[in-house]
């Protein structure tokens, strides 16, 4: 397609690229209470699509379900190491006692829909947001951005919303002064916006802000796969924020189907959801950096699930 | 002097039964007793002058389906539980009853995602009791009055994918209960509603495309589980009960 925007990995992202055979204890995931949380879910049942770089396949990841590749002349595998390393924030398995991802038992869509330099045209983001929700995604999980809105990309969430399916995408990477930063498609109405946190609980200094920020999730000094195979290497980015939030995602939509909830039916839905379970984070109430706040997932999963329900 | 016994097979084909992918057939067969210490000479069986042989009249049902979980239970006229032998390594189960007897067949395969229930009825026997009565008779009292309110609850959410597979699961749950008392080893109330609430909530997990729509857990859920509160049951046999006419309640009955 002529003229379509070009969406990349979100400009500037810090990326550390230290790599090292095993992992450290991940500060966004500490593993004594992530092991509890874990007790109550894990993901399970619940199918996770990255549009990113592809996947290669970690020996501590999960096999993807399903992958294909909307990029000319390349393969699903990663070769730039992004999507991989938001495969593993996302739904990486246990590393002895520590968690490597969040939603560590649900299941991986890829779609490679940024090619090995890290850039795709909108065309083919589109398409691989559609195959995503048609593969049976409940969460996709969008770590890229661009500075144009682009009708067939919006009408792929929408249609992604008519199955069920839950969109979240990185703010981006342009810090905040005042004037709104967020790129595209995370401006979109039906995205989740997610920006990003440090460890010290302030917001990432590159985390693009504006109002339609969402939440807020861990992004900085970020520890997951490398492309390698085996190892692990250190990213920082609103790009490793979102599949963190989308891990939580999932977390939070297995606990609502099992107890008998009906799905969110839309975007507003998540953010009425968000309104009242983030913790509230910067300027009191909504605030352009934070949005509604961040996720305390333990608290989170505690209000849905219904311990009261204990007959049936 | 011996008696001389020729076992005859005696078929009567009773009740054939289709419900998805459960295949039953039934028919009545005899069971000889009172035989100890006999003999086969070719086709007859000799048996000592002492003994007093017997036959009676078994339902043989025979049940076909892909679910790798198949659960048979009996019930007479008034859902007293009449005895059932599954015959090892087949299909087929020995019904150990008389005159009109109730089938119910629960199938679950959760890899397959089936869940099916089947009722039907046999009759065993040549003397079918006359004044049975079409149906079991339906519990009594508060059980009634708890059928009735999951029953409205699950036609207001409107979901009946998932209600036939809610029902399958609490009387699949409530069956492997029941074999764990018969064993010796029941569970306590509080372990007996986990179990159940468990299967309840795998079920729902595994709700497909439409069905994730429906709200059970305000629209059925809450208020079965106030009912049943309400209802206090303080034995496990007593909440079992009380399951299965919740899981009555989910089939519209």
């Amino acid at each position: 397609m002529e003229n379509e925007p070009i969406y990349t990995i979100p400009p500037d992202t810090i990326d550390y690229r230290d790599s090292f055979a095993m992992a450290p204890s991940l500060w966004h995931l500490p593993a004594e209470k992530w092991k509890q949380i874990h007790s109550v879910a894990t993901g399970k049942s619940v199918k996770i699509g990255i549009g990113d770089t592809g996947y290669t396949r970690h020996t501590l990841g999960p096999e993807p379900i399903a992958a294909r590749s909307f990029i000319n002349g390349q393969g699903v595998t990663d070769r730039n190491a992004h999507g991989t390393h938001c495969a593993g924030t996302a739904l990486g398995r246990y590393d002895g006692d520590q968690p490597i991802g969040v939603a560590v038992e649900a299941d991986l869509i890829v779609a490679k829909v940024l090619s090995d330099q890290g850039s795709g045209g909108s065309g083919g983001i589109a398409a691989g947001i559609r195959w995503m929700a048609d593969q049976g995604a409940d969460v996709i999980s969008l770590s890229l951005g661009g500075g144009g809105s682009d009708s067939g990309t919006n009408a792929a969430i929408d249609y992604a919303w008519s199955k069920g399916c839950v969109v979240n995408a990185a703010a981006g990477n342009a810090g905040y002064n005042g004037a709104n930063t967020i790129g595209w498609p995370a401006r979109y109405s039906g995205c989740i916006c997610c920006a990003s946190y440090a460890s010290n609980m302030q917001i990432s200094n590159f985390s693009s802000g504006g109002r339609e920020i969402d939440w807020a999730c861990p992004g900085s000094a970020i520890v997951s796969f490398s492309n390698n195979g085996s190892g692990y290497r250190t990213m920082s980015g609103t790009s490793m924020a979102t599949p963190y939030g989308s891990g939580v995602l999932a977390l939070i939509i297995e606990v609502m189907r099992r107890t008998g909830n009906a799905q969110w039916t839309g975007a507003e839905a998540v953010r009425a959801f968000f309104k009242g379970n983030m913790r509230d984070m910067g300027a009191p109430g909504f605030d352009v950096r934070f949005g509604h706040g961040i996720p305390i997932v333990d608290e989170v999963l505690a209000v849905l699930v219904k311990n009261e329900l204990e007959w049936v | 002097m011996r008696n001389l016994v020729t076992l005859c097979l005696l078929l009567l084909l009773q009740a054939s039964a289709l419900a998805q992918s459960i295949k039953s057939d039934a028919e009545t067969r005899y069971i000889l007793t009172g035989i100890d210490g006999y003999e086969i000479v070719g086709d007859v069986f000799l048996v000592p002058e002492e003994s007093k042989p017997k036959l009676r009249a078994v339902g043989l049902v025979t049940i076909d389906s892909e679910a790798s979980i198949v659960l048979v239970e009996a019930s007479d006229a008034n859902r007293k539980p009449v005895e059932v032998q599954r015959l090892a390594e087949t299909k087929s189960y020995v019904v150990v009853g008389t005159g009109k007897v109730w089938i119910d067949v629960t199938a679950v395969d959760f890899e397959k995602q089936i869940f099916e229930r089947d009722t039907f009825q046999i009759v065993i026997g040549k003397d079918p009791v006359p004044e049975d009565p079409e149906d079991p008779t339906p519990p009594p009292g508060d059980l009634q009055d708890l059928l009735r309110i999951s029953k409205e609850a699950a036609a207001a959410v409107n979901d009946p994918t998932t209600a036939a597979g809610l029902a399958a699961s609490i009387r699949a749950a409530v069956t492997a209960i029941d074999d764990q008392c018969a064993r010796g080893t029941c569970p306590g109330l509080a372990q007996a509603k986990a179990s159940v609430v468990q299967a309840i909530e795998q079920r729902l997990l595994m709700r497909q495309g439409a069905s994730r729509n429906a709200d059970w857990v305000n629209g059925w859920r809450v208020p079965v589980n106030l009912a049943l509160q309400a209802l206090n049951t303080s034995t496990v046999p007593s909440y079992l009960a009380a399951m299965r006419a919740v899981a009555t309640g989910l089939e519209g009955r």
